[in-house]
């Protein structure tokens, strides 16, 4: 196959970035695949967002999830999304039996914070319902060890595929050596960050399961991180010191194909979410409960509401904004002190990221619908 | 015709031969309790020290199974080396390390070629120089030593300059490019290479200075050789994984490497 070099990601990045004080990073994007002719995100849905909340999906003192609440939350949230009565009607517009599907996880918070196993399950059974055969279904994520914390494979049937990419801490082995991006931030001799393999050469599809977090580095996790920096190698590498290279390599990555066409559904899991520390859960104080799940083809979107959700909380709880600057406020302490940071960070990675095409951020252009159960 | 004499040798109860440069054994200094400006693992190599004396003998103290790294090591860079390991602890080979590590590298097909270099580097002689000279073998920006500068090379470091070396050898990366690096390895920061060659073949020495295997290994060199053939210790019948060899650049994965492996590349 003929191996095509796509180059100038720089040259195409948003107005917004040209205003930027510092220079953004020089990136290579080397991929053999074209586009989709609709590319999965946006999407068929650019802009829409579902947000579906019920007060009994988790008990909070026990942090029991009710799983009938989880199902009928879903149901809710798909057919809202495609308009369609039927939930069966409304998966199979993303889905066909003969596709494989990954479902991109997180559970970098486990096992107090992660992609719940019984929103996982029931997105499973509704593939299943469909006629996708379990054994082409993959739960994955790149760690093995933060996946294990959460043991899908109870919740699933055995055929199901659960995968941690990285078997060992760095190695490139789950990786394509011919799909990556490649940067030099800080003088790293490692300039290169590949696509998970399963993204380039099983997958036909993804359903992105990322949860509210606040983020140390990009300001926020949701599904523009889960899917970039969870799905390459070698991407902790774009922080060094106070300084985060998010703003721009989460859309980066994102937007590389296939990554970016196979990744037609976003349902983010915001039964639990963290409001500071993130994307760990260093300290109970800073876990609360959404109690929602959000809906979408466009992850900018949702990413967009999810940065008001954080920052609200943080706000309430007197915390300093996502959007705070000052290297002040970059010291020790990060994982107890709701006002110290990391870095300084990049929440605009959202407004990068819809430069790029990858959705809408202008909330006045976002429509975004709730369903309260 | 590959020379017994470049083998290493066991330094038993013999004296040292005159003029030994002592050296210590090759790998990862874990230095949990000394704060650094990275999180880079540091890599005592001794690529550096050969280089500014080829000629001379070296002894090196590796116990264990450092005697295997350390006997690779002298190997790859052509010196003459004495390895000398320490006691044993009870059931444990001293020797064996070093004697499967002579075996593996007795074994390979002769290849007595010059070493292909990005850089040259008048050396000074000055711990400074010294310094900048192992920070470009760690870093994998292939160099060698030269009385004066070199119209052959692309980039010629004629000056030491003063303060942090580390800069200076990210200078000299920049002004090289990485596009135009010999070699460029991926998914770990404790393989140094050697690479060797003339206008029909090459030959890579990888060394792996970590105590443990490297779960994958990318590896790029310049040039286009659409044949290879791998020898990797302790792991015979490994081929290497995604090899391609287009667009100017011969790539492959070696999916295991322990202490060692040579690749052979051919036009």
């Amino acid at each position: 196959m003929e191996r095509r070099t796509f180059l100038g990601i720089a040259a195409a990045t948003p107005a917004a970035a040209a205003a930027l004080p510092d220079a953004l990073p020089k990136y290579r994007v080397v991929s053999r695949y074209e586009p989709a002719a609709q590319p999965g995100m946006p999407g068929r849905f650019p802009g829409h967002v579902i947000r579906v909340r019920s007060e009994h999906a988790i008990d909070t003192s026990t942090e029991k999830i009710d799983g009938a609440v989880v199902r009928d939350m879903i149901s809710h949230g798909m057919t809202a999304l495609t308009g369609m009565s039927d939930r069966r009607d409304a998966w199979r517009s993303f889905f066909e039996p003969s596709d494989v599907i990954g479902i991109k996880v997180n559970c970098s918070g486990a096992p107090q914070v992660m992609s719940s196993p019984q929103v996982v399950a029931d997105i499973v059974q509704n593939l299943m319902a469909i006629g996708v055969p379990a054994k082409q279904i993959w739960i994955y994520e790149r760690f093995p060890e933060q996946m294990a914390l959460v043991k899908y494979e109870r919740w699933v049937p055995a055929e199901v595929h659960v995968d941690g990419v990285e078997k060992t801490r760095a190695s490139v082995l789950g990786y394509d050596p011919a799909t990556y991006v490649e940067v030099d931030f800080f003088g790293e001799d490692d300039t290169r960050s590949m696509m998970v393999r399963h993204v380039t050469e099983r997958f036909t599809k993804i359903i992105n399961v990322p949860n509210m977090k606040d983020h140390g580095a990009s300001g926020v996790t949701g599904c523009l991180k889960n899917i970039a920096y969870g799905n390459f190698s070698n991407v902790a590498r774009s922080h060094q010191f106070a300084k985060t290279n998010t703003l721009s390599f989460i859309g980066t990555l994102a937007s590389t194909e296939p990554l970016r066409s196979k990744t037609v559904l976003n349902i983010m899991d915001g039964l639990r979410g963290v409001w500071h520390g993130g994307p760990f859960l260093h300290d109970k104080r800073f876990r609360f409960y959404p109690k929602q799940l959000m809906f979408g083809t466009d992850p900018v979107a949702i990413d967009r509401l999810l940065l008001e959700l954080i920052e609200a909380r943080r706000k309430s709880e007197n915390a300093i904004s996502v959007w705070e600057r000052s290297n002040k406020y970059v010291h020790a302490g990060f994982e107890h002190d709701p006002n110290a940071n990391n870095f300084v960070r990049e929440p605009g990675h959202i407004e990068f990221a819809a430069g790029m095409k990858l959705g809408t951020c202008d909330t006045n252009r976002i429509v975004e619908k709730a369903i309260q159960l | 015709m590959l020379l017994l004499a470049a083998l290493p040798v066991l330094l038993g109860t013999q004296a040292a031969p005159p003029g030994c440069i002592q050296l210590k054994a090759p790998r990862v200094n874990m230095r949990a309790n000394v704060a650094r400006a990275t999180s880079s693992p540091w890599v005592d190599a001794n690529a550096w020290r050969f280089l500014r004396a080829p000629a001379a003998p070296f002894c090196i103290d590796a116990p264990g199974n450092t005697s295997a790294l350390a006997a690779a090591e002298a190997f790859a860079y052509g010196v003459k080396a004495f390895i000398k390991t320490s006691a044993a602890p009870a059931g444990f080979d001293r020797v064996e390390p070093f004697s499967r590590m002579v075996a593996f590298l007795k074994d390979l097909p002769p290849a007595d070629l010059p070493a292909m270099v990005n850089i040259g580097l008048v050396d000074d002689g000055s711990p400074a120089a010294g310094e900048l000279m192992n920070l470009l073998s760690r870093r994998n920006l292939l160099y060698r030593l030269e009385k004066s500068r070199d119209p052959a090379v692309p980039v010629n470091v004629t000056r030491i300059e003063p303060g942090d070396p580390a800069e200076q050898a990210y200078a000299i990366r920049r002004e090289l490019t990485d596009d135009k690096r010999l070699l460029r390895l991926y998914g770990s920061e404790v393989v140094i290479g050697r690479l060797t060659g003339n206008a029909r073949r090459a030959r890579l020495y990888l060394l792996n200075y970590s105590q443990r295997p490297v779960n994958g290994l990318r590896v790029r060199v310049l040039g286009v050789y659409p044949h290879a053939a791998a020898h990797i210790f302790n792991q015979p019948a490994d081929k290497l994984a995604d090899f391609a060899a287009a667009d100017g650049a011969t790539e492959f994965t070696i999916t295991r490497l322990n202490e060692c492996a040579v690749i052979d590349l051919a036009l």
